[in-house]
């Protein structure tokens, strides 16, 4: 039973392009990580996650941005895009210029779920998501 | 001994219109298993104002186990995280009460094990 310590995800928030995870219903949002289903995203193995910390830092040195995050559950039955998807972190959340928020709080995802992330202005916000992952 | 990450409930309290009583969020806790609850976050998606509590069931009886999450108001797209660890029995299961239906995301994760 293979684990695995490793950086989950990490780059910046932006909207994704329109098509084939965009959906008229909902924001573009990024997907920041999700855990390895085959067919899911590119992967090939079967494996759960448990975040361990989430990092969001906002590089802009004069601007506030608002951000969200959600948790997408897998589900066989629908794509992606129209999958539920529910709020883990304030709505419309803010951050202040430079500011760093930190949430350590452990979070599981089973094989396909995944973490999406949204930046009202795209490509201000750094993320880092730690963790470990594990052979189901 | 089989270890599994688990999400054991995601969704909006009170989906199905179950208002001012409580309703479990999972299944109880299978004959053999036990949980470790390690995460549970609910968040407040409107711009109201919204209260809601959670509790532990075993069978017929429902406990007031988490007082800051009592009766507890979520302020308008407000977040709270309960991160003390739950282990959790067969039979057992968590419960969730709240005043107005399908505002409140929840996720709730952890760990499952053979007992």
């Amino acid at each position: 039973m293979a684990i695995t310590i490793k950086t989950l995800g990490a780059g910046i928030l932006r909207p994704v392009p329109s098509g084939a995870l965009a959906n008229a219903n909902v924001p573009r949002e990024l997907v920041l990580y999700a855990a390895p289903r085959p067919g899911e995203f590119g992967a090939v193995a079967t494996r759960a996650a448990l975040v361990t910390a989430m990092r969001f830092y906002n590089l802009n040195p004069t601007a506030q941005v608002q951000m969200h995050l959600r948790y997408v559950p897998y589900d066989v039955e629908k794509p992606f895009s129209f999958r539920k998807r529910r709020h883990i972190l304030p709505v419309d959340m803010k951050l202040e210029p430079r500011q760093l928020m930190v949430d350590t709080t452990p979070l599981v995802l089973e094989p396909g779920d995944g973490l999406l992330g949204y930046a009202f202005t795209p490509n201000w916000i750094n993320y880092v998501i730690s963790g470990i992952e594990r052979d189901v | 001994m089989s270890v599994r990450f688990r999400v054991f409930a995601s969704g909006r309290l009170a989906e199905q219109n179950q208002v001012n009583r409580f309703y479990p969020l999972f299944d109880p806790v299978p004959v053999g298993k036990s949980y470790v609850v390690n995460a549970m976050r609910f968040v407040n998606t409107q711009p109201t104002p919204v209260s809601f509590s959670i509790a532990l069931g075993r069978g017929n009886s429902t406990f007031t186990i988490f007082p800051d999450m009592k009766d507890l108001t979520l302020g308008a797209c407000q977040c709270a995280i309960e991160d003390r660890e739950l282990t959790l029995g067969p039979g057992e299961v968590l419960q969730a009460r709240a005043e107005l239906p399908n505002l409140i995301d929840f996720v709730i994760s952890g760990i499952e094990r053979d007992a």
